[in-house]
């Protein structure tokens, strides 16, 4: 069940560049019965109809994830990037990273430790990456300015855990994915977004192509629950179950929403956890402030290093999130039934 | 070249290189060299030769990489560097422990979100680092022990005509010696010639120090040098392109050096002069103070020397076998 998510997790989507986690979806969900339809800027609207036809749930997951942009190629053959999302500058020498259509292997560089001195730190702008190119003709016809980057690492399953790049927010839309596979009463439209880790702008336009009455954001989200020297709480743990988030920096849930997600998980006794950090913000503020206005929360799968080249959540995390949300979506429907 | 890979993924931390030692040790064997091994780990291969001359032909075998040091009472486990580690190559870096069983594991680094603005541009110790196995501590206490040896678990990968990789510093060397083995196991030697892959070069040459081998009249070391690239690029560096460099300076001997040259120009081989000014840069000052004979040094330039994806140009590897074999050549002998 879980290979999927490793699928998702390898996949190419550095923001603005989605259209390979696009496609992995399409394809996994292509038997169910879903309508699909792709915005501009590349959101994946997959549409899925109930017997209840005046109420709607929108679902979204993000299928973006942070990377690069080139930027520039140098006289030596190598290539200067920008970053896309948040990106902390220090992971970044020494990594290897996927680069543009041809998917080309590279390196990002880093002076050896003999001849610039430990006290020095790389700023962003010296960073180059090493392609096999040594002469700027060479570099040109493996890659061009503009070509999208991320992060070469390949997921895999080991001890109940995954391991793999992008599970923010790959992991989400992989739920959403599990989600959208059973057969509901209430309609669901479930929006795979891009664009979310350089300001949430997919979910911007797609909500103008999709109504819905209630709301739900499914996140990856930080769990950094293994140091007790803390800058701030470790947010979210791994292994306590899914993560409902009550405020962050951005949006407020809903409480009548998040009541019914703590009702659902205590009847099923599924296991939850709050997140206990407002830092951060995800698509649940436009679910919630978009025209009409639904009533709409957020729900996470703790993942440890988000935003770097590996990271890892548990099997059990994701299988509690699919249950929860699964629950969620039946105490909804029987309480829209009982209007 | 699957080879190089091979030995590129065996690993051999300074103090822990018993892994490759019979990697190194069967191929000296299967070209018919005379084998002899060091207590200390250094693998001696001879082939006996006519006329009274000996080289000997240094690499030395050792990678840097951590150990574990502490086991803490959540799972994360603390480590030591061994070698010259930079700590700014550790973050998110993903590593593989060798204890009883191999556990792999992550550098811990701490999201975006939730860092303080003061520690955002602050570079840990390498004991600050957590290393997360994703095991309790109960879970590890059957697979890893203080003290097991962990490496950077990084592929190599072939880029044209370059590859990365973890510790092509000195296993680019050590592929030179093995490709000379094969060589050797059919020239008829004038000159006898003696391979040594040596141990514990990143913690302060210490395996050349350890002298069993017999008398010989030129010691050559081959190691990696540093390639030039945007932030290292003084007059210590040297192209990538440019080939193989040959080292001057006290430890060389400027009458081989000239012989080295002669050969390199008749064969079309591409050089560069590299200059060492500092006596305790490689394995080659053991050897030009361990004995009456002279001493060269011929290195290959890499980028990102002691990181988990080091570079080296492979035609430069080929062209310094082949000046060593055009070197032994010349003394007379058949093929």
């Amino acid at each position: 069940m879980m290979n999927f998510a490793v699928k998702l997790s390898n996949g190419f989507g550095p923001s603005g560049c989605e259209t390979e986690i696009r496609e992995l979806i399409k394809q996994e969900l292509k038997e169910y019965n879903i309508k699909f339809k792709t915005t501009f800027l590349g959101s994946l609207i997959a549409t899925k109809e109930g017997k209840i036809k005046d109420q709607r749930v929108i679902i979204t997951a993000h299928t973006d994830e942070v990377g690069f942009i080139i930027s520039k190629i140098n006289n030596d053959g190598t290539l200067s990037f920008r970053k896309l999302g948040g990106i902390d500058d220090r992971i970044l020498p020494s990594k290897k990273v996927v680069i543009g259509r041809k998917r080309t292997k590279g390196i990002i560089m880093f002076p050896q430790i003999h001849l610039f001195p430990p006290k020095d730190i790389v700023k962003l702008k010296d960073l180059r990456i090493f392609i096999g190119a040594t002469t700027m003709e060479q570099a040109a016809k493996k890659v061009t300015i503009g070509d999208y980057a991320t992060f070469a690492t390949k997921g895999e399953i080991r001890n109940g855990q995954l391991w793999g790049k992008a599970l923010d927010d790959r992991i989400g839309c992989f739920v959403l994915s599990e989600i959208l596979k059973k057969n509901w009463n209430i309609g669901i439209t479930g929006i795979f977004n891009s664009q979310e880790e350089v300001g949430c702008r997919g979910i911007k336009s797609a909500l103008h192509n999709a109504k819905g009455t209630y709301g739900l954001a499914i996140e990856g989200t930080t769990a950094y629950d293994i140091d007790d020297s803390l800058d701030i709480s470790p947010s979210t743990e791994l292994g306590l179950g899914p993560a409902i988030t009550i405020i962050d920096r951005m949006s407020i849930g809903n409480p009548n929403m998040i009541k019914l997600m703590e009702f659902a998980a205590k009847k099923k006794k599924i296991p939850f956890q709050y997140k206990r950090t407002a830092t951060g913000g995800t698509e649940t503020y436009f679910l919630l402030r978009n025209k009409q206005g639904l009533p709409a929360l957020c729900i996470s799968v703790p993942v440890r290093y988000i935003h770097s080249p590996l990271g890892m959540c548990l099997e059990t995390d994701v299988k509690n999130t699919i249950s929860i949300i699964e629950q969620w979506l039946l105490e909804l429907e029987k309480k829209v039934e009982e209007k | 070249m699957n080879l190089l890979i091979d030995i590129l993924k065996t690993p051999s931390v300074s103090g822990y290189e018993s892994g490759l030692k019979n990697v190194i040790l069967d191929k000296f064997k299967e070209y018919g060299l005379i084998t002899a091994v060091s207590p200390l780990g250094n693998i001696s291969g001879k082939r006996m030769g006519t006329f009274p001359y000996t080289i000997l032909i240094d690499a030395h075998y050792d990678q840097i990489g951590l150990i574990v040091k502490k086991i803490e009472e959540n799972g994360m486990i603390r480590a030591q560097n061994v070698g010259g580690v930079d700590p700014r190559v550790l973050f998110n870096l993903p590593l593989k422990i060798f204890g009883n069983e191999i556990v792999k594991a992550v550098v811990a680094t701490k999201p975006p979100h939730l860092q303080k603005t003061k520690n955002k541009n602050k570079i840990p110790k390498i004991s600050e680092f957590l290393i997360d196995t994703g095991l309790s501590k109960k879970e590890l206490s059957s697979k890893i022990r203080i003290g097991d040896p962990i490496f950077f678990d990084v592929e190599p990968e072939i880029m044209g005509n370059y590859i990365s990789s973890p510790a092509i510093d000195n296993k680019g060397g050590l592929w030179v010696l093995l490709k000379l083995a094969q060589f050797l196991k059919s020239y008829k030697a004038v000159p006898s010639v003696i391979l040594r892959a040596t141990v514990q070069e990143e913690v302060g040459c210490r395996g050349a120090a350890n002298r069993v081998d017999d008398l010989y009249d030129l010691a050559v070391v081959i190691d990696a040098t540093f390639a030039t690239q945007h932030l290292a690029d003084d007059d210590h560096t040297f192209p990538i392109v440019g080939g193989l460099t040959i080292m001057y300076g006290p430890n060389y001997s400027k009458k081989i050096n000239e012989k080295f040259e002669n050969v390199a120009s008749n064969n079309h081989i591409k050089f560069q002069r590299e200059v060492e000014e500092s006596v305790y840069g490689t394995n080659a000052y053991r050897y030009s103070v361990s004995g009456n004979h002279a001493t060269c040094g011929i290195s290959y330039p890499i980028f990102n020397m002691h990181t988990p994806n080091e570079v080296v140009a492979i035609p430069t590897l080929l062209s310094i076998v082949e000046l060593l074999t055009n070197f032994i050549k010349k003394f007379g002998g058949n093929k």
